[in-house]
């Protein structure tokens, strides 16, 4: 595992691939640098992303154009649409018999879940209620169990997309997991000659076999460096506080407290414990890659993401964008 | 000034204040000074705290401390104590009602703060300007419910220059955010006494201000907006370029047209769709005769209210000309079905183009030449009603239902009778229009016999009234014979030929008829001389020639009316069984296929008696196993037919002994029930401009108009509107909802336009987020939504879908490739199951018994391999009405075997079980194996027994069970407890609103007076309908009140009691008769 010393040498140069990254995987899509700048954080920062909106708003693809870039091999990328139905074989894999006749309960991981180091879960929250426990074991603890041994889970980078997301207390948990959400609209009213171009050139790759995106910038390694580095930069100073005072100046920390706290206490937004020092190392992980430096104000539009149903998102990102005044900047 | 009271922060503090004012009473309104120690404590000092009295304070327990011995480091005058006091730290809401903030002009914060107000649409906010003591200008500005940002950014923020101040006592006392000051409440006091207003720093520091002297004004005219954009100054010119345009017809949608230009061939080509229609569907058309160029024409106009659905199609269908719609926004022009006139004008414009404003109407004909325009000046419209000889009626089910309504229970009446000839009406008024249509087209029939005419003469008056004994003999008879044969199943062929007799003779020619054909069915060889006098009954009743070539139409026609059914059924049968039908046999043969159709409408023992007569006769086995198929298959799917199947002297007997009465009786009652409960409703729930009580308003608005009292419906609605403008957007556009839906039920418009209707409304709400909350509550309530939630159904994979497909292919084949798939372990329980459903499902289609008995056959052993308990219940929600069908008591026994097996397992999810409980229940109530259903309820009961959302569902479903197996007692008693545990269990919001709303369906069948009792429950309960944070979270309605409400006035106002649970029970059993007897018929003639 690389050392504080190693990455501090070649910082600058993954941060420079990362962000070169993505700026070329938005020529392949059109008006979605929103959703890329955000998938980029929270790779980065290894938090799952979930992204919400109708059918054929460009959440697969944006998936899988971000996974193929990263010129990851086919079982590092573990993709599966769920429904009420499926079972937690297809997601763990299947029961190994061999094993089973000798009274172990051992699932087969290859090519499954357990296995993939990114993860795409189409209509998550249309799982039923066993899938969804063993989802918060991965998602949360980054494991599961074999024949009752808990076993950890290669799983880096975890995006879900959902075209609704249901009001049922069973699924508040998995929903809390995901810390942003980000809501995908159709563009066709506003881009609608762009659409067309850039759609009938997806055609073309789609036919010719060719997957321009795929030389990305950047590698899986340079977003698993990134994340080390930030980790070792939080440790570095032994403390959180010291953390803070170095990155995080005191004037945006408070922009950033008062405008949780108007979310919590006007738009009845919950924003847990977990999720508020996650929000913390989002902004931390967005500051640095997008600036190199401390947090600045216009990073706390990362909080426009934190909306948890359907009709919060909206609301909250158009809440925080006047509270920012980002309009005016 | 020696001395001074040195403040401990504690509550001492205010008991030393008070021993101080006690003893020196005038001591709180002399000047004070605020002395801060370099300890940090505070010290109270005044000139007035002389050594006597600080000796008498002393005595008195509080002890002064003197000034000279004291490090004070700051120092503070204050005009009284009130003031001197120092602020103590608050702990209050952070999230204040009002405040205060202040800032100073010049400071760069005052810009931002008024910016970021009207940012976050903070416009409601008040300022004013004041000139401090240092001659600086400030502004004050005066915010409800603040914005929490600005709040703590005033807090947390010195830089930002603004300070604010949270209300302590009524408007008179401000304290800095985050303080309190230690005596509120007399400070407030004080300052309104004074007509004062205070603003208290976090030093203690008061601001002493005269409301009266504050200028408030809106934040609106603190600012000046500028918009910094070049400008360019156009000018307007004169108009005088035209363009000249050619008006064509166009494609457009097609909708349902309402005018017909027709010649006189196509006018009396009417006559056939006239008898299908209901008087009040006749009366929507006028015609008017025209003469032009091409000779006379008739415009047929079809006029209904806007809502209802037109009959137009079916106009069109059978003058065969595709007829004329209104243009749009125009009163009198008329486009060809599907055309449109492009493009699009002015109304003036066209009405001068086309000459609307002198025309009674103008039609744009569509022509191979173009376009052309009739145009109708001083048409005379005349009801086409007037057009119309009635001589006779078949509709059957309206007649009965007209006269089910003026049956009365009656106590027995003797009456004193003068021999008077009966009085018979003469048809045909004098002076009708020329009467062409019907009489014309019947000109070739001989006039016919009119059992009943109706006529416009005046109705007998009582003195009228004459029954002759002989009469009243008959209708004796008839009553005992009646009395003998009401129950269903009644086989006693010598009491139906009896009673088809007295019925003739008492003109009763429709239920003589039918008599008959009881008769003939039951024995068909002892009746059979009668079937001349069946034939002659019925074509009396049709107007039929009783010509051949009539009956060669009659098969030929796609589709046959009640009257011809019955009368080409008694033709075909007479000519099978005396030889005297002149067809040949591919002619019985499709006659036998037509009357075995189930959707033909004849009575199904009419239908089996012609296809027993024709292949018993002819020995053809395979062709009444084929006739048995169909009778047994429209049975499965449909059951019998009220209006065919029934006799009506059963109709009346049901209506009588109904506990409620008829139509009209239970509607009053229902209408007392639903107004006990707006009384209780109103009392308890209703308050001025809360949104509840109109909520509640509307929802009743609905049930009285439901049940017919649309004005009552409107009263109660109304006070909604006066005070429409105090609620919310989304609550006023959901109250328009609910009022679109009071008239949709008013008008009984058809579903189609409600949904469009509806949909416009929501289409049309432009701001998103009040378009979401609107739709929170529509696509919750049953009322308002326009499409049912979606079900989620996991895609087949296309082999499975394939071979489903193949069961409709190849039916005999179904069974062996069910079992195929349900061995095949690739295959998933949910594929399990739709196959299971998609074979049960044809095999009752088709009526094959041996059919449905091998999908049983290949389904049962296997039902353990469907591994999912719901999955499993669902199965055998299919399996067991696909048993009963076979009244096969084994098998039915075997299958609740299997549920209650699933019962008894340990973690089935209740909810999977009503998948098979709810349609098992149904089936086995249907087909009459009440033994078995009380096995499974009582098998199922104890689950029911947890107070949680789903046990009191599956206890509704038990309720639903119980009453029809009239167990009343027992469902009773449990709908008591269901109740009690919606009302007072521990559910959550969701979880008590869903099983609320169960049993309120559960008791729609109930008599009024127990429904009214356990409605009224939950309208005095409605308080326990709480939401969660989510649904709370819209802040705006409280969504399950409303929607328990909609449940409640559902389960007292609805309409199942219209539809007569008798009626259908009565049905239920004749069709098992019918059944017995078709398969016993079938055995004795096939042999097996």
């Amino acid at each position: 595992m690389w050392t504080l010393n190693e990455l501090e040498r070649e910082i600058d140069a993954v941060r420079a691939r990362i962000n070169q990254h993505r700026r070329a995987l938005r020529e392949y899509f059109v008006n979605r640098d929103e959703e890329i700048d955000l998938a980029t954080v929270c790779a980065a920062a290894q938090e799952p992303l979930l992204f919400v909106g109708p059918p054929g708003t460009a959440k697969s693809d944006l998936v899988v154009k971000f996974v193929e870039s990263l010129g990851l091999g086919e079982r590092d990328y573990f993709e599966y649409m769920l429904t009420k139905f499926t079972e937690p074989g297809e997601i763990l894999g299947p029961i190994d018999l061999e094993q089973l006749k000798q009274g172990r309960f051992v699932r087969r991981t290859a090519a499954k879940l357990p296995e993939a180091r990114v993860a795409f879960l189409d209509e998550i929250f249309k799982s039923n209620s066993a899938i969804l426990n063993t989802l918060l074991t991965i998602v949360n603890e980054r494991k599961f169990y074999q024949d009752g041994e808990p076993t950890p889970v290669a799983l880096r980078m975890l995006f879900a997309a959902t075209n609704d997301i249901p009001e049922q207390s069973e699924l508040d948990a998995l929903a809390d997991r995901f810390i942003v959400k980000i809501e995908t609209r159709p563009v066709k009213d506003t881009h609608f000659t762009e659409l067309i171009d850039a759609g009938i050139m997806n055609e073309v790759y789609r036919a010719t076999e060719q997957r321009p995106w795929a030389r990305g910038a950047a590698s899986f390694d340079d977003f698993l460096k990134l994340k080390r580095f930030m980790d070792l930069t939080f440790a570095a100073r032994g403390n959180g506080a010291a953390d803070r005072e170095q990155w995080f100046p005191a004037p945006v920390f408070a922009e950033f407290r008062r405008v949780v706290r108007t979310l919590e206490t006007e738009d009845r937004v919950m924003v847990s414990d977990r999720k508020l020092v996650k929000l913390y190392k989002l902004l931390r992980t967005r500051a640095f890659l997008f600036h190199g430096g401390a947090v600045q104000t216009p990073d706390l539009a990362l909080l426009a993401y934190v909306g948890n149903r359907r009709h919060e998102i909206p609301a909250v990102a158009e809440k925080v964008r006047a509270l920012l005044n980002l309009d005016a900047t | 000034m020696k001395y001074g009271l040195r403040l401990t922060g504690t509550g001492g503090d205010l008991a030393a204040l008070h021993t101080l004012s006690v003893a020196a009473p005038t001591l709180p309104e002399s000047p004070w000074r605020t002395l801060t120690l370099d300890d940090g404590a505070t010290v109270l000092a005044s000139a007035s705290l002389t050594d006597a009295l600080a000796k008498e304070l002393h005595a008195r327990g509080v002890s002064l401390v003197a000034l000279a011995s004291l490090a004070v480091t700051a120092s503070r005058e204050a005009r009284g104590l009130l003031d001197a006091l120092p602020t103590t730290p608050s702990h209050r809401d952070p999230a204040p009602d009002a405040v205060i903030l202040r800032v100073a002009v010049a400071h760069p914060g005052a810009h931002r703060t008024v910016e970021r107000l009207l940012s976050l649409g903070r416009d409601d906010v008040r300022v004013c300007e004041l000139v401090d003591g240092a001659g600086e200008r400030v502004m004050l500005l005066r915010v409800a419910r603040p914005p929490v940002y600005l709040l703590m950014r005033a807090h947390d923020e010195p830089s930002e220059g603004v300070t604010a101040y949270v209300r302590a006592g009524d408007d008179a006392l401000w304290v800095a955010l985050g303080r309190a000051h230690p005596m509120a409440s007399a400070a407030a006091r004080a300052l309104q006494s004074q007509r004062r207003m205070a603003l208290v720093d976090r030093d203690g520091a008061w601001t002493v201000l005269d409301p009266a002297a504050l200028a408030w004004r809106s934040v609106y005219d603190a600012v000046s907006a500028r918009f910094e954009a070049p400008r360019t100054q156009w000018q307007s010119a004169p108009g005088e370029t035209r363009f000249t345009l050619r008006l064509r017809l166009a494609p457009a949608t097609p909708a349902d047209p309402e005018l017909w230009l027709l010649d006189s061939a196509q006018f009396l080509a009417l006559d056939a769709l006239l008898d299908a229609l209901t008087p009040a569907e006749r009366e929507r058309f006028t015609v008017a005769r025209l003469t032009g160029p091409d000779g006379t024409r008739y415009a047929l106009h079809e006029k209904v209210r806007a809502g209802m659905a037109r009959l137009g199609v079916r106009v069109s269908e059978a003058v065969s000309a595709a007829g004329f719609t209104r243009a749009a926004g125009t009163d009198n022009l008329y486009l060809p079905v599907g055309r449109q006139l492009l493009p699009r004008m002015r109304r003036d414009e066209l009405r001068a183009l086309l000459g609307l404003d002198a025309a009674h109407l103008v039609a744009v004909l569509d022509t191979p030449e173009g376009p052309s325009v009739v145009c109708v000046r001083n048409a005379d419209e005349a009801p086409l009603t007037r057009w119309i000889d009635y001589v006779a009626t078949d509709r059957r089910a309206e007649l009965d239902r007209l006269v089910e309504q003026s049956v009365f229970a009656w106590p027995e009446l003797s009456i004193d009778r003068t021999a008077r000839p009966r009085a018979r009406a003469e048809s045909a008024p004098a002076e009708a229009p020329k009467r062409t249509t019907r009489s014309e087209a019947r000109e070739a029939a001989p006039a016919p016999e009119a059992p009943a005419a109706i006529s416009d003469e005046p109705a007998a008056t009582p003195e009228a009234v004459t029954v002759d004994a002989n009469e009243q003999r008959l209708r004796d008879e008839a009553r005992a014979l009646e009395e003998k044969l009401r129950a269903p199943g009644s086989d006693d062929t010598g009491a139906w030929a009896a009673l088809a007799t007295v019925k003739a003779s008492l003109g009763e020619l429709d239920d003589a008829a039918g008599c008959i054909e009881a008769a003939v069915f039951y024995t068909p060889d002892a009746h059979a001389e009668r079937l001349g006098a069946l034939v002659e009954l019925r074509a009396k009743l049709m107007g039929a020639t009783r010509s051949d070539d009539e009956l060669t139409a009659l098969a030929e026609r796609p589709r046959l009316t009640p009257s011809e059914a019955a009368y080409f059924g008694a033709r075909v049968l007479e000519g099978i069984l005396r030889g005297a039908t002149s067809g040949d046999g591919r002619f019985l043969s499709r006659a036998e296929r037509v009357l075995t159709d189930p959707e033909t409408p004849v009575s199904r023992r009419l239908a089996w008696s012609v296809a027993r007569a024709l292949h018993g006769r002819a020995g053809d086995a395979l062709g009444l196993t084929r006739a048995r198929e169909r009778i047994l298959g429209g049975l499965n799917e449909k059951g019998l037919h009220d209006a065919y199947d029934m006799p009506h002297f059963a109709r009346y007997a049901l209506a009588l002994d109904a506990g409620d009465g008829a139509v009209d009786r239970a509607r009053t009652e229902q209408l007392a029930s639903l107004e006990q409960l707006w009384t209780a409703a109103q009392e308890r729930h209703v308050r001025e401009a809360e949104p509840l009580g109109a909520y509640l308003r509307l929802v009743f608005a609905v049930g009285f108009t439901r049940l017919g009292a649309i004005a009552r419906g409107r009263d109660v609605s109304a006070p909604v509107e006066a005070e429409e403008q105090g609620h919310e957007p989304p609550n006023r556009l959901l109250f328009k909802l609910y009022r679109a839906r009071a008239a949709h039920v008013a008008t009984q418009g058809d579903a189609a336009a409600w949904k469009a209707n509806a949909e416009a409304l929501v289409a049309g709400i432009r701001d998103a987020r009040v378009k979401d909350r609107v739709e929170f509550l529509r696509t919750r309530s049953e009322w308002l939504r326009t499409r049912e939630p979606a079900e989620f159904l996991p895609n087949l994979k296309p082999a499975i879908e394939r071979a489903l497909a193949d069961f409709e292919a190849s039916p005999e084949e179904a069974p062996a490739r069910l079992a195929a798939l349900l061995d095949d372990r690739e295959v998933y329980a949910f594929e399990m199951r739709a196959a299971v459903e998609r074979a049960a499902r044809l095999a009752l289609r088709l009526g094959r018994d041996e059919l449905t008995r091998a999908v049983l056959r290949e389904t049962m052993p296997r039902l353990r391999r469907v591994n999912t308990p719901g999955v499993r219940a669902a199965v055998l929600g299919e399996c067991i009405p696909a048993a009963a069908t076979l009244q096969d008591p084994e098998t039915l026994d075997r299958l609740v075997d299997e549920v209650i097996a699933l019962v008894r397992t340990p973690g089935t999810p209740l909810r999977d079980l009503l998948l098979a409980v709810t349609p098992g229940l149904q089936a086995l109530r249907r087909f009459g194996a009440a033994a078995t259903a009380k096995r499974l309820l009582d098998a199922i009961e104890p689950l029911s027994r947890p107070r949680d959302r789903e046990s009191v569902k599956l206890r509704a479903a038990l309720l639903s069970g119980l009453w029809q197996l009239d167990e009343g007692e027992r469902a009773t008693a449990l709908l008591d407890r269901c109740v009690d545990d919606v009302l007072d269990g521990a559910l959550d919001p969701p979880g008590r609103y869903d099983a609320g709303a169960a049993v309120l369906t559960a008791t729609r069948h109930w008599p009024a007076t127990a429904r009214t009792a356990h409605a009224m429950r939950f309208v005095e309960g409605l308080a326990r309908f709480t939401d969660t944070f989510t649904a709370s979270a819209q802040k705006l309605y409280e969504t399950h009140k409303v929607l328990i409400a909609e449940r409640v006035i559902d389960a007292v106002a609805d309409t199942v009691t219209f539809e007569g649970g008798r009626v259908r029970a009565w049905l239920d059993d004749e069709e098992q008769a019918l059944r017995r007897r078709v398969l016993a018929d079938w055995r004795q003639a096939c042999g097996r």
